[in-house]
């Protein structure tokens, strides 16, 4: 294990916090996860600048701010772009993929059915980003 | 010492002066003697003259009195001392009766010539011919000519001069204007232009010959006087000249005339009109002859030129394509060309006809017109009066069609003649009536035309419009002309591009183009204008024609089909974003329940009884069925012609990779049986592909040894692909309906009845079919095709 990091989780579905949370406790990991249930929650969160999360995992479907939306806010901030954004979500919308590469994302995680899949794919990204060298806000 | 010198000198001159004296008296001494002797001589001599004289007078005497011509003796002064009566009557003088000297009667004018005459006379010892006026007593002044000689004594010594005298006042003047006619008629000779000789038979050379015979032939008068006329004769003149030169001589004719060539001395040669006369002599023999020559070279050479230029006229009206008839002024027939007679066939040629009557002709060709009284009154009006006849067209029985014209030669304002051109133009003719029937058969085409017609000057004035663009501008004909059409008609943007159009048409190019035109209503059409330059006779652009199509319904459908395409274009990506919204909007509801049921068996685990653990599983089996379903679906909604990459694809890559992705158990085997080809394709529809139909047969094995075997074969335009397995067969009555959205065989956990819809739409994407080959328990086999 080598960082702890901070993660900002947009998020509108319930459960989908819960699968996150349940599984960084499964994982045993020390991540501490700032939740927001939409864009709008994110940015208020984000601008207050007290502490910046370390990554961003991003749910594209949200009411309100939805998160390409969101993403375009995010990387036309001067500070706030350096921030990864990984997507996390169930459309494989190809269209979707593409716009968010040309914005700018870190990865693009399409959440699979079965937990157990979601937690090995969950692990795998944390680990990716944990191991990296990132930017303290 | 001064006065001895002088002494000296004057004594030595004296001295000198006697000596000198004595000289000249022995000198004088012997002259004397020898003066006495001669004196002796001259006395003997004198005696012997004196009698001689004497002698001679009395026989002089008598010859003296029988002359007729005047006669005088004088003495050597002049005094007359005897004359006979002729001289007395002549001088009106008689020297018998009063003593006169001649030499005082001669006028003034003549006293010097007289002294040197008598000089003359005195030394050579006669005189001829002197000439002088003299003032005779009675008669007035008379000129006389006197031969003299002197009379010389016994002793030789000149005693007196005779003379006979004769009155040549009257000769004198006869004389005189002989030749002054001489004179004037060699003026007249030597400045006539015409050449004059004369020459005597033999002779060689010319006797005489004037300036303009010496300029004519280029000789002088030296070289004139050594040249014979006939032997400059040009060769070819010789033998006429010689003849008639002959027959002159011989007496036969007095004189001739005769054209001939002369060699000039530089060597070309002279046209001469010559005129030669013989001149007589007492006997009626001709000794000489006169022969004027005129330089006609130059009329010669006109002659020849309008010779010339007559055979050529001739030549050129026997070759002109137009029938040729040349009356003269008594109605006779002079000329007719070969394409007279040729028009008209009635003659052999054209001596046939020529030089008979023009009535002649009228009366035979007049049968050969359809309308013969209108051939005839023609001719006759033009008998009376002629007038010019101009373009009068004659139709002939056998249909052809002549035209004449006709115009009266004048010289002079004289009537010479009368010249007749006729031409054929019965081809013309046709050729003007079958343009007339297609020009009227093209109106009516214009005129009946759903196209608008439109013709307009250089300035854009309408010149013309066909009923059509009346209908389609909404304006009559009347309201049109004159008008400068794209002012009247075209809206504002389109009057631009117009007029740049028009810039083309004066370049010669023609095209066609849209623009906007205003009808008289108002109403906004679209038209099409083809629009060509018009050229006049003479090839110069004088406006253009254009032809308009009304394009206004044409371009709304246009329109219409646009918004329909962009509409559609626009549900199409509705539809999609729809698609992916609802499967997001399912799936996401199953990932919750997905979880949800895992960790209800992780938290409850030993809680649960294991029928409860069983019914769990099974509802986790469902979610993922319908996660699957969904997945198909959409699968099957983005299989689109478009956003298609066709990339170089490997097939084997693909396979190998399918094997890798799918769940193959490991009884089952999947095989290529060789090498597949690389296709162009787009590579996620080609595994799509492959990945359902090799997930299919191995889905449906059930032997023991499983076998999947891909294989190809190739034609000119289709990869054609088979994958083949040993499951249990698909029955006859289900190869079509497999491949309906939603059916399967089978009770197979994963099979959403959709795959086998989606490589339908894929093959048929690439222009291929899918078809199967299956026996029920032994296996299928699925081909499809793929367009290269």
């Amino acid at each position: 294990m080598d960082k702890k990091l901070t993660i900002l989780l947009i998020e509108d579905d319930m459960i989908e916090v819960m699968k996150l949370n349940r599984t960084i406790s499964k994982l045993d990991y020390p991540h501490k996860i700032i939740e927001a249930n939409n864009g709008e929650d994110a940015l208020k969160i984000l601008y207050k600048k007290d502490r910046l999360p370390d990554i961003i995992l991003l749910d594209l479907n949200m009411p309100k701010l939805n998160g390409i939306e969101f993403l375009s806010i995010l990387k036309n901030d001067n500070e706030l772009k350096y921030i990864p954004t990984v997507i996390l979500t169930t459309s494989n919308n190809r269209k979707d993929m593409l716009e968010c590469y040309k914005i700018g994302v870190s990865g693009y995680v399409i959440k699979p059915l079965k937990f157990n899949d979601y937690v090995e794919l969950i692990k795998r990204v944390l680990d990716y980003w944990s191991a990296n060298e990132l930017i303290k806000g | 010492m001064e006065n001895n010198n002088k002494v000296e000198i004057l004594e030595r001159a004296l001295q000198r002066e006697k000596a000198a004296r004595k000289a000249a008296e022995k000198i004088l001494e012997e002259k004397s003697y020898e003066l006495y002797n001669l004196t002796q001589e001259l006395k003997i001599s004198n005696e012997k003259l004196e009698d001689s004289l004497s002698q001679k007078t009395s026989e002089l005497e008598g010859v003296f009195l029988n002359i007729v011509d005047a006669y005088i003796v004088m003495d050597i002064m002049g005094n007359v001392l005897n004359m006979n009566e002729a001289a007395v009557e002549m001088l009106g003088y008689d020297a018998s009766k009063e003593s006169f000297n001649l030499t005082s009667i001669v006028t003034e004018d003549y006293l010097e010539y007289t002294e040197k005459a008598f000089k003359k006379l005195y030394e050579k010892g006669y005189y001829k011919d002197y000439q002088a006026v003299i003032k005779t007593k009675n008669s007035g002044d008379k000129l006389v000519q006197v031969n003299s000689s002197i009379i010389y004594n016994k002793e030789g010594k000149p005693i007196a001069a005779q003379g006979i005298l004769r009155d040549i006042t009257q000769e004198n003047i006869y004389k005189e204007l002989i030749e002054q006619q001489k004179k004037q008629l060699d003026i007249i000779v030597d400045h006539s232009p015409i050449g004059i000789s004369l020459s005597r038979k033999d002779d060689v050379g010319l006797i005489m010959a004037n300036n303009s015979l010496a300029q004519m032939l280029g000789y002088s008068h030296e070289e004139l006087k050594t040249i014979k006329l006939q032997d400059i004769t040009y060769l070819e003149d010789k033998d006429v000249s010689a003849v008639k030169r002959n027959k002159l001589y011989n007496n036969e004719i007095d004189s001739y005339f005769l054209d001939k060539r002369y060699v000039k001395k530089g060597g070309e040669i002279v046209w001469a009109k010559t005129s030669v006369t013989g001149v007589k002599d007492n006997k009626n023999n001709v000794k000489y002859h006169v022969t004027t020559i005129e330089d006609i070279t130059q009329e010669k050479e006109a002659k020849e030129k309008l010779k010339d230029s007559e055979n050529r006229l001739s030549t050129l009206i026997g070759h002109l394509q137009t029938g040729i008839l040349l009356e003269d002024n008594h109605k006779n027939i002079q000329v007719v060309n070969k394409k007279f007679c040729s028009l008209f066939d009635l003659f052999d040629d054209e001596l046939a006809i020529q030089g008979k009557k023009v009535s002649h002709f009228h009366e035979k060709a007049k049968h050969l017109f359809k309308k013969p009284d209108y051939f005839l009154n023609t001719n006759n009006l033009v008998l009376q009066k002629n007038d010019d006849v101009y373009k009068q067209e004659l139709e002939l029985n056998d249909g052809r069609v002549f035209e004449r014209n006709g115009i009266p030669i004048l010289q002079d304002g004289v009537y010479k003649g009368y010249l007749w051109s006729y031409d054929d133009i019965t081809i013309g003719k046709r050729y003007e009536e079958s343009l007339e029937a297609q020009r009227e058969k093209y109106s009516s085409i214009i005129a009946n035309m759903n196209l608008g017609l439109l013709e307009v000057d250089n300035n854009d004035e309408i010149l013309f419009a066909n009923q059509s663009f009346c209908e389609l501008s909404g304006y009559s004909l009347n309201e049109l002309v004159g008008k400068k059409a794209a002012e009247l008609i075209l809206s504002k943007e389109s009057s631009k591009v117009f007029y740049t159009k028009m810039n083309n048409r004066e370049q010669g190019i023609s095209d066609s183009y849209e623009v906007n035109a205003i009808s008289k209503s108002g109403d906004i059409k679209n038209w099409l204008i083809s629009g060509a330059p018009n050229y006049n006779v003479n090839g110069e652009i004088v406006g253009s024609i254009g032809i308009h199509l009304d394009i206004t319904e044409q371009k709304n459908l246009e329109k219409q089909k646009e918004e329909l395409l962009k509409s559609l274009e626009k549900q199409n990506e509705q539809l999609n974003e729809y698609a992916h919204i609802v499967s997001h909007d399912l799936k996401s509801p199953l990932r919750s329940i997905s979880a949800l049921l895992s960790w209800t068996k992780e938290d409850f685990e030993e809680k649960l009884g294991e029928q409860s653990l069983v019914n769990l599983n099974l509802m986790e089996d469902k979610v993922e069925k319908m996660d699957k379903l969904i997945g198909d679906i959409l699968n099957y909604s983005s299989i689109e012609d478009e956003g298609m990459n066709y990339d170089l694809v490997d097939v084997n890559n693909i396979i190998k990779d399918i094997v890798h992705i799918i769940f193959i158990p490991d009884h089952i085997k999947v095989v290529t049986k060789q090498k597949l080809p690389i296709i162009k394709a787009d590579a996620t529809r080609i595994q799509q592909l492959f990945q359902n139909l090799i997930g299919n047969a191995v889905n449906y094995i059930d032997k023991e040894m499983g076998l999947v075997e891909v294989d190809y074969s190739e034609s000119e335009d289709f990869y054609t692909f088979s994958i083949k397995d040993n499951g249990v067969g698909i029955p006859k009555e289900y190869h079509e309906k497999i491949f309906k959205m939603f059916s399967t065989l089978g009770n197979y956990e994963n099979s959403s009845g959709i795959g086998l819809n989606i490589v339908k739409k894929v093959v048929e994407l690439y222009k291929g079919k899918i078809w199967i080959e299956s026996e029920v328990g032994i296996g299928t086999t699925f081909f499809f095709s793929i367009k290269k």
